[in-house]
């Protein structure tokens, strides 16, 4: 079973001429709970293609389905409930909300959906990513590593069917990315999740159950 | 904790974080309150006082009034439900007041103090009359009457009743405070006297109105009134009984001018435009710093509708505290301004209204503008990509800009240049900024070049044109009708003629008679036939003769005065006129180009005292209002002739109005004078051209404070917007700055950059207001001078400019204030600080 399909992707920027094909008629599957690493080099599409995923921006062309729904023929407000519940990002540069404490960015989105935290799997997400201690902290007082994991802590607390993650580790040192690896690993097969993430690191990349290759917007190799 | 409470708390956290911001939101909502809060106040008090005038010059606030009714009658409509209050005042004569006999008072009986507290005339020290020996009345009639306004002093009255004159002693219950407005006093007797008086009473006439009722009514609303009373009178069954009734034109059906109307919404426009201009500047600006936080929310899983509303939230919180702070400041400002509003009207009530419909109808104003200025910002917001929070801090606000000419061009590094460059980044801002400030100078040069175009020879020469006018005092009193041959008698003349330091003097006179003219009717009806003239005809003051006799009036004027004459005609043979043979007719006042004769015709004018004598027609010609006794018998002809010829005809020698110039050496002896002389006699009053031009200066300074209040909050408003923008374009490009300064930029030219910047602001708000703004002004000034007669059109552009040079130093103050504030820090800690 796919959770994840990509029907000939195909995203542009820019306008004629300088026309930048970022992604050129992707077509890709993921299945349930596979733990997927994307590689690629600088510029190859990797992020445009997280992004689509992730409905975070629209393609030019071709269509993705996460869980059998088509995301891009929902209007904006749908999807965006769609996404909220189904997917989890993380990103290299952390992107947590700077006015608010590390409780209140991992629950965020549990209570904009409306819903009450389940507190006892929230603490569980938390204890496993060794936060307990920094609950009442602001962004800011913490560290990369630290804030990287509120970042997945945040992820998972909403228990989505699939993570989303653009270079994690890039902002850590290699011994922490190594450390936020596992802890991903291990708790999205806890959760029985579904991830894709996104790396230059070859160490991070054997992690994965196995990679894609992007090359000019292009998939080369899956492996 | 729910998804509701979730977005409260995120409101209140970004709310936390953008102090600065709110405080300048808080600023603009207030000043934007305070705006509305005046124009609101204002008005209402203008309305209420010109309401409360119109009914004391109507002497009653009741909505209407029955005639005449016979006490059968009055019970039987008092009964009906329709009706809220009712009472009677019973109609018993006129009270006379010795040596005053143009000064009237009608003498009457009250049903309760409803009425008389109605009618304005309820004691406000003791009671009505109860008992048949009480009495009570105003301090005005006391005064007249000699009595001292004390509960149990004897008053003695004369008064008509039929054809009989009686008279009476009674003792004082009650009086309160006259006013010298109101058009007749009343003196209140009790019930049974009025039953003693009028058990034999007799009526005189077919249609006396001794001892009926009159009963003002209150109805539960002012709504039709006139079916009201229709459906009252036939419900009682009294249908064919000839009931009459008036109705009170305060509660007429308004006719709004469409002139009012567009002043009004032009005004409010003009508030609702400045408090967008800043609001939304304020706002958006916020926002577009925050974008990326924005972005972040939607990535996390915030729908648009959810961030909307955490913005709405916010805004609220402003509004609870901006509104009610402005409203207040508002309304002391309002009791400030709105006594001197009060001289442009004619009232004699001056109130300044606090209905709570005022706050509520300027808070939802305020409110309906600060939300339409959250449009574009929500806009912003709903726009913006989530991915955007993915990118490094790039700026929003010129996002259209794809690629970007090199503003460096080789040689010196040219500081005006960078500055210039900086302003045309955020094209939107600007332009928000530039028409706020600019709002402001138009205004200010409006009212300045207003003030300027007051014209006070055009107002004083409509009013006085010799030195002194000294009348009969009915003349210049609203509660007064001046009857014929009156007070400024011979004897009174040659009394002040006597005083010392006259140069010139002259007379005007007065005869009210019948004109008898076959040829009148005939010249009506043809000019009825004119569909402009017709309209004037069917206009309820223009009363028909319906036989050959017309009311008129004859005017006599000293030759000191024939220059005021306003002549129709191409030229007057003055000295025809002065043989006394020919008479000057009026024109026909529906339009001053037809006339009642032609040249050379005849009339007979036949006086009061029977003379009669034959003139002939000389010309068209009108005293001016300023000369006339304040009332005339339209469309009736209105006749001019030579003083010495008056004077025979009707044997009146007592002059309406006595003209005077002084000798300028001797004007302060001579006024204090002729003020003592007036006020000693009681009974005759003057005016002076310093009257007038006191009232003209008045009236100016009216125009002067609100011009000046309204520039100030503007500019006020527009400074408020310039310093927001600069201080926070500042802030956000710290990090900018300290790029530079860390690439070697000194502080000086960093200071010198940012103060062309804020110059640029200055000069093209001045290119708007010369161009755009001086269009508007002409057509304002243009638009006051056809409205008000004593503005000429002259606009002037100065005030603009003087401001605008306040603007510059206030420029290089913030900047500079800004930017040392800033500089405290190292270059290092700015790079990192602001990361
Ligand atoms: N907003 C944008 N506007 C224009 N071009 C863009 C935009 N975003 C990405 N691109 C272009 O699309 C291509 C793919 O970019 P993408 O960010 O997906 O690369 P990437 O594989 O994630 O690279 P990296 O490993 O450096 O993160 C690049 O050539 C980039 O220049
Ligand atoms: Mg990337």
């Amino acid at each position: 079973m796919s959770i994840l399909v990509a029907e000939d992707l195909t995203k542009e920027y820019g306008v004629k001429p300088n026309i930048v094909k970022a992604l050129d008629h992707v077509n890709l599957s993921v299945g349930e709970k596979d733990f997927v690493a994307v590689v690629g080099t600088s510029g190859s599409g990797k992020s445009t293609l997280l992004h689509m995923l992730g409905a975070l921006d629209s393609p030019t062309s071709g269509c993705v389905r996460v869980d059998g729904k088509d995301i891009f023929k929902m209007n904006e407000e749908e999807r965006t409930v769609f996404r909220r519940k189904k997917i989890g990002f993380i990103f290299q540069n952390f992107n947590l909300i700077p006015i608010m404490n590390v409780y209140d960015n991992i629950v965020l989105p549990i209570m904009l959906d409306g819903k009450t935290p389940d507190e006892s799997f929230v603490k569980k997400v938390i204890e496993v990513l060794g936060l307990s201690e920094k609950l009442n902290n602001l962004p800011s007082n913490l560290s990369g590593g630290q804030q990287q994991r509120v970042a997945i802590a945040r992820a998972l607390a909403t228990k989505p069917a699939i993570i989303l993650a653009d270079e994690p580790t890039g902002n850590l040192d290699s011994k922490t990315g190594e450390e936020v690896m596992n802890l991903l690993k291990s708790t999205t097969k806890e959760f029985g999740q579904t991830a894709m993430i996104i790396t230059h690191d070859e160490k991070v990349a054997a992690k994965a159950d196995y990679r894609i290759r992007i090359e000019d917007g292009k998939i080369t190799g899956e492996k | 904790m729910n998804a509701k409470n979730i977005l409260s708390r995120i409101s209140a956290k970004v709310l936390k974080a953008n102090r600065l911001r709110n405080t300048f939101a808080v600023i603009a909502i207030v000043l934007t309150t305070i705006l509305f809060t005046s124009i609101f106040t204002v008005t209402a008090s203008w309305l209420s006082s010109m309401t409360e005038s119109d009914k004391r010059h109507l002497g009653t606030a009741a909505h209407g009034e029955f005639k005449y009714l016979t006490e059968e009658q009055y019970k039987t409509i008092s009964a009906h439900p329709l009706i809220k209050d009712i009472g009677y005042s019973q109609i018993i004569g006129f009270v006379s007041v010795p040596g005053n006999h143009s000064l009237s008072a009608e003498l009457r009986c009250a049903s309760n103090e409803w009425v008389a507290d109605i009618t304005y005339s309820k004691p406000t020290v003791g009671a009505l009359p109860e008992k048949e020996n009480e009495i009570a009345l105003d301090t005005i009639m006391l005064e007249y009457l000699g009595v001292t306004p004390q509960l149990g002093s004897e008053v003695s009255i004369t008064f008509g009743l039929g054809n009989e004159e009686k008279s009476g002693t009674f003792i004082l219950s009650g009086f309160w405070e006259g006013d010298a407005t109101s058009p007749a006093s009343i003196v209140w007797v009790s019930k049974p006297y009025s039953d003693k008086l009028l058990k034999d009473y007799e009526p005189v006439f077919e249609e006396d109105p001794t001892g009926k009722y009159n009963a003002p009514v209150m109805f539960w609303d002012s709504k039709h009134l006139e079916s009201k009373f229709d459906y009252l009178i036939t419900d009682c069954g009294l249908g064919n009984a000839g009931v009459r009734f008036g109705i009170s034109p305060v509660y007429h059906e308004v006719k709004i001018k469409p002139a009012a109307v567009l002043m009004a919404v032009a005004l409010l426009g003009m508030i609702v435009i400045c408090g967008y201009l800043i609001i939304s500047n304020v706002f958006s600006i916020s926002i577009a710093n925050d974008i990326h936080s924005y972005a972040l929310y939607k990535i996390i899983g915030t729908t648009n509708k959810q961030l909307k509303r955490i913005v709405r939230k916010q805004v609220l919180f402003l509004c609870f505290i901006g509104i009610p702070l402005g409203l207040v400041t508002g309304y002391a400002v309002s009791c400030v301004v709105t006594p001197f509003t009060f001289r442009i009207l004619n009232v004699s009530v001056t109130n300044i209204s606090a209905n709570p419909l005022i706050f509520v109808v300027t808070a939802l104003f305020s409110a309906f503008t600060v939300f339409i200025s959250t449009y574009r910002s929500l806009k912003l917001i709903k726009e913006v990509s989530p991915i955007t929070a993915l990118r490094s801090n790039e700026s929003t606000l010129n996002k259209s800009k794809k690629v970007q000419k090199s503003i460096l061009k080789p040689g010196k590094l040219n500081v005006l240049r960078l500055g210039f460059a900086n302003v045309f980044r955020y094209k939107k801002k600007m332009f928000n900024v530039i028409l706020s400030l600019a709002f402001s100078l138009i205004l200010v040069n409006i009212s300045y070049s207003l003030v300027n175009s007051f014209d006070m020879d055009a107002y004083i020469s409509k009013n006085i044109t010799c030195d002194y006018m000294i009348a009969d005092s009915a003349l210049y009193m609203s509660n007064h009708l001046y009857v014929e041959n009156g007070l400024l008698n011979r004897d009174r003349v040659s009394d002040i003629l006597s005083i010392e330091g006259i140069k010139e003097s002259g007379s005007v006179y007065f005869s009210e008679f019948d004109l008898e003219d076959k040829r009148l009717n005939a010249r009506y009806l043809e000019l009825s036939t004119d569909p402009m003239i017709a309209d004037y005809f069917k206009s309820s003051f223009a009363e028909k003769s319906q036989n050959d006799t017309f009311q008129s009036h004859i005017y006599a004027l000293d030759e000191m005065l024939y220059e005021d004459i306003r002549v129709l005609d191409e030229k007057l043979d003055w000295d025809l006129f002065e043989t006394g043979d020919y008479v000057l007719v009026s024109p026909f006042l529906g339009n001053e180009n037809v006339r009642y004769y032609a040249p050379g015709d005849t009339v007979e004018l036949t006086v009061q005292s029977g003379k009669t004598k034959t003139y002939k027609v000389l010309g068209t010609a009108r005293v001016p209002d300023r000369l006339e006794v304040g009332h005339s018998h339209l469309p009736n002809p209105e006749f001019i002739l030579p003083s010495k010829e008056f004077k025979e005809l009707t044997g009146n020698t007592a002059s309406t109005i006595l003209a005077l110039n002084v000798t300028d050496s001797e004007k302060e002896e001579f006024e204090q004078t002729l003020s003592d002389y007036c006020e000693n006699t009681g009974e005759i009053t003057y005016v002076s051209r310093d009257y007038y031009k006191a009232m003209f200066d008045g009236e100016k300074q009216m125009f002067v404070v609100i011009g000046l209040t309204l520039s100030l909050i503007l500019g006020f408003i527009g400074i408020v917007n310039f310093m927001n923008s600069m201080i926070t374009s500042i802030i956000t490009r710290r990090r900018e700055f300290a790029l530079m300064q860390s690439i070697g930029m000194e502080t000086k030219q960093l200071n010198v950059m940012i103060f062309f910047e804020s110059l640029a602001y200055v000069f093209f708000t001045l290119l708007v207001v010369l161009t755009f703004g001086a269009l508007i002004g002409k057509v304002a000034i243009a638009f006051v001078s056809s409205v008000i007669w004593y503005v000429t059109d002259h606009f002037m552009i100065r005030a603009s400019i003087v401001c605008a040079l306040l603007f510059i130093v206030f420029a290089g103050l913030i900047s500079c204030a800004v930017f040392s504030n800033m500089q405290k820090k190292t270059v290092m800690e700015k790079l990192v600080t602001y990361d």
